[in-house]
């Protein structure tokens, strides 16, 4: 089973159709603390680097070579752990995939919180058998039925950490929270959702169904996202 | 219910976006981040040229169709006469202002910048590659266009 609702981004403005997914209540500060947005085009890297194609072993390797060229900079997918990313076993055992196969990613970070929607190449068999095998998490594993799809939960727990289940994927800290993967039939990439909370997983969730505003429908993104390129 | 009314009127714009960043809250220098004493910030405060407090801002890297890169600075200041305001400032920043953290000129690490009013945005265009982690590692340790506390 995929977890997750129907892809209907429709392609288009990569941009745009990644950030549309982020809930406009996700950007909403809290106290004294805002969120920070995060967007990475990697695809666009792999194409100039001659590595569109390239597996992850090898997108690995060069990048390791990148890290001092300022103009290939890039802030790079943070869904998978950034100290853990060259862990790309370790990051198949957990969810069937690596930081070196999210093409473009886009994360608000408001801690404790974090939320990360990613195309990632690898169909959604892959990562549903990757959750269910993974001797660390699946004893935890949900699999919680929602209006607007489903979505793999291994508890609420944002705050509840257990380093001794650390991964690429859980982090350092070894938190469970949630994931939600949405594929069109057998593609072999989906779009996943990562968070630490149900209230964040489901109100992406809703977001991409259109039964919630986006961060590009209302909020304090919108006057930014228009003006990027002088639209 | 559907709330994307006006996702099919929006502009797709030119370029690709690469990469991107976004603080929702004007940039404040911090002591912590600056290696500087409080006694020392409010002394430099008092000396550079400081904008109004803005509502957000966004640091964007852009491919436009012919291979070329450039970096956007975007200050959404939620008002167009405050951006009217504030553009002789932030061009004086560009020309002639400091990072507070490494004291290295705006001018040498975002050459060539320009700057224009978007609506209630202010948009500052540095050309050529390179430029965004410079703007991005600035937003990150709150040293690039700061606001008063």
């Amino acid at each position: 089973m995929a977890c997750g609702g129907e892809d209907d981004s429709g392609g288009g403005n990569d941009f745009e159709s990644t950030i549309d997914r982020i809930p406009a209540s996700a950007l909403e500060g809290a106290g004294d603390s805002s969120p920070e947005l995060y967007y990475s085009d990697m695809a666009i890297r792999w194409r100039q680097l001659d590595l569109a194609d390239a597996d992850a072993e090898a997108r690995l390797e060069r990048s390791l070579e990148l890290v001092v060229e300022a103009e290939m900079f890039t802030i790079g997918p943070l869904m998978i752990e950034r100290a853990l990313q060259t862990k790309l076993d370790e990051s198949r055992v957990e969810v069937g995939f690596t930081a070196f196969d999210i093409e473009r990613e886009a994360t608000v970070q408001q801690p404790p919180q974090s939320l990360s929607v990613a195309d990632v190449r690898v169909d959604a068999g892959t990562i549903d058998d990757a959750v269910r095998s993974d001797p660390a998490w699946s004893d935890d594993l949900e699999e919680i039925d929602f209006e607007d799809g489903s979505y793999y939960s291994w508890g609420e727990d944002g705050a509840r950490m257990d380093p001794g289940r650390r991964g690429p994927f859980h982090g350092m800290l070894g938190r469970g929270g949630q994931l939600a993967v949405a594929s069109e039939g057998d593609d072999e990439a989906v779009t996943a959702v990562r968070a630490l909370s149900t209230d964040e997983v489901e109100a992406s969730l809703l977001a991409e169904a259109g039964d919630e505003p986006s961060g590009l429908d209302e909020g304090p993104l919108v006057p930014l996202a228009e003006a990027v390129g002088g639209r | 219910m559907r709330v994307h009314s006006s996702r099919s009127q929006r502009p797709s714009g030119d370029g690709e976006v690469i990469q991107a960043y976004v603080l929702f809250e004007p940039l404040v220098l911090q002591p912590e981040l600056t290696n500087l004493t409080p006694e020392q910030l409010e002394e430099m405060m008092a000396e550079m040229t400081v904008v109004d407090p803005y509502r957000s801002i966004m640091v964007v890297e852009i491919l436009d169709e012919d291979d070329d890169t450039r970096t956007e600075i975007l200050l959404d200041f939620g008002d167009e006469d405050a951006v009217a305001d504030n553009i002789d400032g932030v061009e004086d920043i560009l020309a002639g202002g400091s990072s507070a953290r490494t004291g290295q000129p705006w001018s040498e690490l975002l050459p060539d910048a320009t700057t224009e009013q978007r609506g209630d945005v202010l948009a500052v265009t540095v050309p050529g590659s390179g430029r965004f982690r410079v703007a991005f590692q600035a937003m990150q340790s709150r040293d690039l266009f700061v606001t008063r506390s």
